[in-house]
């Protein structure tokens, strides 16, 4: 006969089973890790999704990033504070000027969109930016002749980009700005660098540009609600990000710049260095940072059907939503969202 | 077979302590997974370090000051919103941005490097917001 002695068999089998029981889900518990930076003139977040027992690890992956992301600001913005490369080569424009691989891969992908957009979307612009940014200190409105003559006579298909040995060469009279690239383009960075490191599961919000790798483990989707271009406390909708996805808004909400209480976009036409405002805000969702970043500001630039045929020539999978300064919101029929129930916009 | 009666069992100090403790392990690893299933709650950061959160669901004025003890801003929580009233900041652009509401979103103020951020809202996941 077997006697059970109820003490013994506690303390032998039932604490160290609780106990393990405990650490287990401590160990294995589902956490968010996330850090806030002030990148790319803008906050970036990045929130990596793990198990608690890698921690330290995801925290020390996130600042890695970081210093990727940081990278490529301080090789691609073109203020004089850098000495990153596109600053450089503005200073060296005339000549062929050794650059990274980071340079050559953005500028050979955002120059030819001067041809598909008809000359709207440029990225030699930065003359353009910054006669608009020295007229708000001043207050005086650049005049149509100022905007056009900031142009410059050169446009992005006079630049040189010799891939084999890493050299580009702008025209004297044309300085570049990546204001419309480069951050989308560093979402690219981070994730390849996410990647290489092993994480499966990250969502990285650049403010106006969210790219989604992997997905949380109890669905197949992150969701991202689209704010409201006239009330910032309130959504349109959700959208569901899945892997590999990223979205991007250019607005005219936003950012922009204020001459006698009256309200500029920062998004300025390639043809006439005038601010555009065809719509209040426009979204792209496709698979690539750098072309989210590149088609969110060149279908802001362009009419609908205009941007249709964009869409149609780089055949590239892309869907888009606009919202029109009367209201109206116009979709491609491939792209989802849960419109919110309360939101003010009739669709079309 | 004999089973012990449970109205046999007699239970010292020991196990009493042993009881205790392992309740109160349950309770804080309950606490420690649950966190994140409360109500709305406002992060308040300077410069990546959490000052404190709040919840968004109790009107109150919360003052974020510096490491020092000097105001940098005056934030006040209201019907489920937060939203800056006041900033020694030059462009006040955070208070231009509005009051925010939805998980995920945030006001920021780059001159006082202060994040001011949504977490948690019971009502639906939201991982991100796109501004």
């Amino acid at each position: 006969m077997l006697i059970v002695n109820v003490k013994k068999i506690t303390f032998i089998i039932l604490i160290p089973l609780i106990i393990l029981t405990l650490l287990y889900f401590y160990i294995n518990h589902n956490i968010t890790v996330s850090q806030t930076q002030f990148l790319m003139n803008t906050t970036i977040e990045i929130k990596l999704y793990g198990k608690n027992i890698d921690k330290q690890k995801l925290e020390k992956i996130i600042n890695n990033t970081f210093d990727v992301i940081k990278e490529v600001e301080d090789n691609s913005t073109s203020y004089n504070e850098y000495t990153g490369n596109a600053a450089s080569l503005n200073k060296n424009r005339g000549s062929y000027y050794q650059v990274n691989q980071e340079l050559i891969d953005q500028l050979s992908i955002s120059a030819p969109f001067y041809n598909l957009t008809g000359g709207e979307f440029n990225i030699g612009l930065f003359r353009t930016v910054n006669l608009w940014r020295d007229s708000v200190t001043t207050n005086t409105l650049p005049t149509k002749e100022q905007a056009l003559n900031s142009l410059g006579a050169s446009t992005p298909n006079d630049i040189f980009i010799d891939v084999f040995n890493s050299r580009i060469k702008i025209p004297p009279d044309m300085e570049i700005d990546l204001g419309a690239v480069s951050k989308g383009y560093s979402l690219d960075e981070a994730v390849k660098f996410l990647k290489h490191s092993g994480i499966n599961k990250a969502l990285i919000n650049a403010g106006g540009n969210i790219l989604a790798l992997g997905s949380p483990d109890d669905r197949d989707y992150y969701t991202i609600a689209v704010q409201d271009p006239h009330n910032i406390s309130r959504m349109i909708g959700t959208v569901k990000l899945k892997d590999n996805q990223v979205i991007a808004t250019s607005g005219s909400y936003n950012r922009y710049y204020e001459f006698d209480g009256k309200k500029y976009s920062h998004i300025f036409s390639g043809t006439s260095g005038y601010p555009t405002d065809l719509y209040k805000s426009v979204t792209v969702l496709t698979n690539k940072g750098i072309i989210s970043d590149i088609l969110s500001t060149s279908l802001f630039l362009l009419s609908i059907e205009d941007g249709e045929k964009l869409i149609s020539k780089i055949n590239y999978p892309v869907e888009v939503l606009y919202v029109t300064n009367d209201d109206k919101i116009i979709k491609s029929e491939g792209f989802e969202i849960e419109f919110s129930q309360d939101n003010q916009y009739k669709s079309e | 077979m004999n089973f012990p009666k449970i109205t046999n069992i007699r239970v010292n100090k020991k196990e009493l302590l042993i009881v205790v403790i392992l309740t109160m392990i349950a309770l804080i690893s309950f606490f420690l997974f649950r966190i994140s299933g409360q109500g709305a709650m406002v992060e308040i950061k300077i410069a990546q370090k959490l000052i404190g959160t709040y919840d968004l669901s109790i009107d109150q004025e919360v003052p974020i000051l510096d490491d020092k003890g000097n105001l940098l801003m005056i934030s006040v929580i209201k019907d489920g919103m937060i939203k800056v009233v006041s900033s020694n900041c030059p462009d006040k652009i955070c208070i231009d941005e509005g009051s925010i509401n939805l998980a995920g979103q945030t006001i920021v103020c780059l001159p006082n490097k202060v994040v001011i951020k949504i977490i948690g809202n019971n009502d639906e996941t939201i991982d991100g917001v796109l501004q």
